[in-house]
């Protein structure tokens, strides 16, 4: 697939395309006036599979030259560009801009009965000079891939397609090409990443493609009904407590999540649907909002090639995948549907079998007055077994394998089951001439969540009846939320108030409100029956967030962009076992606890660029974020006790051409308070105030057309600042100055590589093979008392053949069969592999995957 | 500079500096030696009479250490160290009997918990002895007691049993220590002679006497059973000293 080239300085390109229907040309493409085909009636128009983006010419950029180009171009039957005319000029320098990006450009041909013809078309591109601010103007503007999706929405056409040729010029059917807006950058942890290198290596999950971003490992140890574990430079961020993710458009974080705060499943994204991910690691944009702490990740959904197809799978483990994509022709990328379904026996003694299955599906609407709207569904749903921890001790003395499952009744019935229905709706109002922009948005999900996890083996005591211990430490979790919410925003156009100063601002607000229930209790298995309870609340939160954001640009060579947010939370708070009494004292009330918080969140958000060369691009970045806390820990009347983050950063990208880039990075960002898994409860505790230093190294290179790099090095030195909170059991716990944090890993490499290229022809259609890889390189990563894990080195790899509507390949995940710790623990277990149990913390470690193969048959509709 | 120049200069800096950080911990595991210490070579003096033991087999374990003032299993879940094994000690040796190895962590130690063999663990229906019991008994001792010309020779099969599921015989008692690394060596020091010392041998003569009983034999259920017991958790409990360890 061809690149699209990154903008460099605003260029604006009229988003249209006007498809010369008239000119299909049925046999002669290179005589357009040869009347060869008696009817296009039945001709589909060839429709844009890739395109680059032309560039505003530096030499019109002093005289801030506008200009028309309109070029003819002839499509062959494979759908390339054989052949570019001239056909309304606008100077020799912006015809050349429009050359050089329209022979590159690729098309899904014009077709006559279902067969590929030949055809020709006009595009006109409009050059404007690079707007003061640029970025903002945004109707589509490209990064690194396509933003503007390349392909036709409409084809209205005032006559009858007609054969092509003749000496009238048939009347031209105008199509539109559409396209998502591509945010302003936040400094150099805004990172794009396009599909090329989300497709290089295998994932399984769509969670698993968040790996592909420098500083992020992607880790699953609760199977595949538990939402992903998510590091990200130098943060644990567990279930998303620390990453504010959303899928198209819509935030997955759950707040008070009983699992933990801000927990996330990303399950829910079939990953052949997502077009590209941005992902901003620190706080810089005012969007940013809850459990932005670590940063954000931003799923966008899309199919480039509009071609529906069926993929069957195939691999290790009894596992089968079969997934259906809707992608018909002449429709915006974001319109398609898609659904999988998912079996496996999983690895290890046969506690890991699973069973999932989701369907998405979005429509892009094109509607009166520049507006366009785009629905969207999804719906998931899985439920899996959970293998749980084994204690290190216990797979070093060979009590028990590194894949399997303890023996014990309590460990074997772990288990989880969740489901997730999602709708939302985005109107958008394309920019105005002068750069103005209003969109708005609504969503709605409904999401449960049940499961039933023992970490700690036979430790747990009932609160109800402390006479009963020692019936296994099964903990069930039950989380039902409902939410609700949506955003409104508005982009000025720009405004001049002094010259050479340009200023554009931005006013939004986004609101979420939570309907939550949830529970905890302890099970004796087998029967599953409740011996104690320690949860049962229903939670209603509200966050009202609202910002603002200003471009300033001064010249060409420094921007400065940012703002400020702030939001609203509340919190009633309905905690039936609250003021609880236990069995041994005197009753005096009921329990139940009712209470009422609220806390007022606020921060600014700034990001300074300069581009002193053309290769060039400096930035350093400030920003105070925030997360909310879990509300079932709020007392009555409490100020909202808000987690809150600073993020600096300074970095420098240099980018040579488009076939190399490399970003370097200095970071670093203070935590007011932590959270940190409490394997006895199955959720998230405080600590104390955490700081993240580091560096990252970010390479994107392109040395063959035919292959693509992504290789990422990012170091951290994360450090707890105070001595943790004192507990009765440890009342001053041991602290030295600059301790380190636990389990997150120092350095972490990531490299990605796709191979991609035609090998000649089969029966006269073109093969073209595919071949990529990703590693994942994490350090020895400090265990709590003086530990350390071993280092992880993991390879994924991917090959495949397509010729035309069949396309075959092999994924291999952890190709080397690395026996590795997924994550790893220190808390105190029974697990009764001893006479005597241990009282002293121990290391527990879920198993990261052993090798896997996958086979798959796509078929092309 | 050239951009690609510039390119490669970073990154060789890049790599540089993510290597140059280190790892700071503030506990660290640490392993060492714990034996048990005769206290009074068997011999005490109660009420005039003169207490020798001739043989003490005593069980001892698990021991359960931990940072905060209170070791009892419900307060303290996670201990900093232990002795997670069972030991039957001749408690009359004058050489140190080892004890096994106490594993954990460096820091500060306040209170210990433990049993005599005989446990009560969370997922025990009933305190269970140890299978390297003497006797399924926590201790075995032996000895006599003499007062001017009366001697009463004496057994006692002693059970320090929990008293509730989940809980250690004995639940909570001092101990005092700064654990810094495993040069360290742990002395649980008894003085089975003083547990004796509740016994009223008074009481205990006029007993042997109406019974014309050679030797007094206490067993679990017996008045001087539970006299021995408050000896050994109230009165003469264990005490415990971390020395440096011999090089």
């Amino acid at each position: 697939m061809k690149r699209a080239i990154p903008p460099t300085f605003g260029l604006a390109l009229t988003a249209t395309v006007l498809l010369w229907q008239g000119e299909a040309l049925a046999q002669e493409p290179a005589h357009e006036h040869a009347p060869t085909a008696p009817s296009n009636e039945d001709v589909t128009p060839p429709s844009v599979l890739t395109h680059v983006d032309a560039q505003y010419p530096p030499s019109a950029r002093q005289a801030r030259k506008h200009g028309d180009v309109v070029l003819a171009l002839t499509i062959d039957a494979d759908g390339h560009v054989s052949r570019v005319d001239v056909f309304e000029s606008g100077g020799a320098d912006l015809d050349e801009a429009a050359i050089i990006a329209a022979r590159q450009w690729t098309f899904v041909p014009a077709k006559r009965a279902g067969k590929p013809l030949a055809s020709r078309i006009r595009v006109p591109f409009h050059f404007a000079p690079p707007a003061p601010p640029p970025e903002l103007v945004a109707p589509p503007k490209p990064g690194t891939e396509p933003l503007l999706a390349p392909h036709v929405v409409t084809t209205p056409s005032a006559e009858p397609a007609g054969p092509s040729g003749g000496a009238a010029t048939p009347a031209p059917a105008e199509v539109r090409v559409t396209g998502r807006p591509n945010p302003p950058s936040r400094g150099q942890s805004d990172f794009r990443i396009p599909r090329t290198t989300l497709t290089a290596a295998p994932h399984g999950s769509g969670a698993d493609l968040l790996a592909t971003a420098p500083g992020v490992y992607i880790a699953h140890p609760e199977g595949e009904a538990i939402a992903q574990r998510i590091y990200l430079r130098g943060f644990d961020a567990e279930h998303g407590q620390d990453v504010e993710l959303h899928v198209a458009g819509i935030p997955m974080n759950q707040p008070s999540h009983i699992h933990g705060q801000g927990y996330a499943d990303l399950n829910l994204v079939i990953p052949e649907t997502v077009r590209s991910i941005r992902v901003i690691e620190g706080v810089y944009d005012p969007r940013q909002g809850d459990f932005a702490v670590a940063g954000s990740a931003d799923y966008d959904l899309g199919i480039e090639e509009r071609r529906s197809r069926v993929k069957l799978s195939y691999g290790s483990f009894d596992t089968k995948r079969m997934v259906a994509i809707w992608a018909p022709e002449g429709q915006p990328e974001e319109t398609f549907g898609a659904a999988n379904f998912r079996t496996t026996d999983g690895f290890g003694n046969g506690t890991r079998g699973g069973i999932s299955g989701g369907a998405v599906g979005q429509y892009r609407i094109g509607l009166p007055y520049d507006v366009s709207a785009i629905l969207h569904v999804g719906a998931y749903a899985a439920r899996s077994n959970i293998a749980g921890v084994v204690r290190r001790d216990d797979v070093a003395a060979g009590r028990i394998g590194l894949y399997d499952a303890y023996p014990d009744p309590s460990a074997r019935a772990q288990s989880a089951g969740t489901s997730r229905t999602q709708i939302g709706i985005t109107i958008d109002r394309r920019a105005n001439e002068d750069g103005s922009r209003t969109s708005a948005a609504m969503w709605f999900y409904v999401a449960s969540f049940r499961a039933r996890t023992n970490f700690t083996g036979y430790t747990q005591r009932s609160r109800i009846e402390p006479t009963w211990v020692g019936r296994g430490d099964l903990i069930e979790q039950s989380n039902d939320d409902l939410g609700l919410g949506g955003s409104l925003s508005y982009r000025s156009g720009h405004l001049v108030p002094f010259p050479h100063v340009a200023i554009q601002y931005e006013l939004g607000t986004d609101v979420r409100t939570n309907r939550v229930q949830q529970q905890q209790n302890l099970l004796q298995a087998p029967q599953n029956e409740t011996w104690d309870q320690r949860d049962d609340a229903d939670l209603r939160t509200t966050d009202v967030g609202v910002f603002g954001d200003v471009l300033v640009s001064g010249s060409k060579y420094v921007k400065l962009r940012g703002g400020a947010r702030a939001d609203l939370l509340f919190f009633d708070v309905d905690d039936k076992l609250g003021n609880f009494t236990p069995a041994f004292s005197q009753k005096t009330h009921l329990p139940g606890f009712r209470r009422t918080a609220s806390g007022i969140a606020a921060g600014p958000r700034a990001t300074l660029e300069g581009h002193p060369a053309s290769w060039l691009r400096l930035s350093a970045s400030y920003g105070e974020g925030y997360r909310s806390p879990q509300a079932r820990q709020l007392e009555e009347g409490e100020q909202a006790p808000f987690a809150k983050v600073r993020s600096y950063e300074a970095g420098a990208t240099v980018k040579q051409g488009d076939d190399l880039s490399l970003t370097a990075i200095a970071y670093q960002t203070d935590l007011s308070y932590d959270l940190a898994f409490d394997p006895s409860e199955g959720r998230l505790d405080r600590i104390g105030p955490t700081t993240r230093r580091g560096l990252v190294g970010y390479l994107l290179a392109a040395p063959a057309e035919w292959m693509n790099v992504s290789l990422s090095a990012t170091y951290v030195h994360a450090t707890l600042d105070s001595p943790p909170t004192p507990t009765p059991e440890n009342p001053s716990p041991a602290y030295v100055s600059g301790q380190s944090l636990p389990y997150v890993p120092p350095l972490l490499v990531r490299s990605d590589v796709a191979f991609t290229r035609n090998i000649g022809t089969a029966s006269g259609k073109p093969l073209t093979w595919k071949a990529g890889y990703g590693t994942t390189f994490l350090s020895s990563r400090p265990l709590p008392y003086g530990q350390t894990s071993p280092p992880v080195f993991l390879l994924d790899a991917t090959v495949g053949v397509r010729r035309d509507w069949l396309e075959l390949s092999l994924d291999a995940f952890n190709l080397l069969d690395a026996k590795y710790a997924d994550t790893e623990y220190a808390f105190v277990s029974n697990w009764q592999s001893g006479a005597v149990p241990s009282r002293v913390p121990a290391r527990h470690i879920t198993a990261g995957a052993p090798r896997a193969l996958l086979a798959s048959l796509t078929l092309y509709l | 500079m050239k951009p690609r120049a510039l390119l490669a200069r970073s990154l060789v800096l890049s790599c540089v500096l993510a290597f140059a950080g280190c790892i700071e911990a503030s506990q660290t595991s640490v392993a060492y030696e714990a034996v048990a210490v005769e206290h009074n070579g068997g011999k005490g003096e109660s009420n005039g009479w003169v207490i020798a033991l001739s043989r003490a087999d005593v069980a001892l374990g698990p021991f359960y250490f931990c940072a905060a003032a209170s070791g009892s299993s419900t307060l303290c879940a996670s201990s900093i160290a232990e002795i997670a094994s069972v030991s039957v000690v001749n408690a009359l040796a004058p050489a140190p009997s080892p004890l096994g190895r106490v594993h954990g962590f460096s820091g500060s130690i306040q209170s210990v918990s433990y049993d005599f063999g005989i446990s009560w663990f969370d997922t025990q229906t009933a305190a269970t002895p140890a299978p390297s019991l003497p006797g399924r008994h926590s201790m075995r001792l032996e000895g006599e007691a003499r007062k001017g010309t009366v001697v009463i020779p004496f057994t006692a099969d002693v059970d320090v049993v929990p008293q509730y599921q989940g809980q250690n015989a004995l639940s909570t008692a001092e101990a005092i220590a700064n654990v810094e690394s495993s040069a360290t060596r742990l002395e649980v020091v008894l003085d089975p002679a003083g547990w004796m010392k509740q016994l009223d041998f008074d009481a205990i003569a006029a007993k042997v006497g109406a019974k014309g009983d050679a030797v007094f034999a206490i067993e679990p259920g017996m008045v001087e059973h539970s006299a021995i017991l408050v000896g050994i958790k109230n009165l003469t409990p264990l005490q415990f000293r971390w020395t440096a360890a011999a090089p």
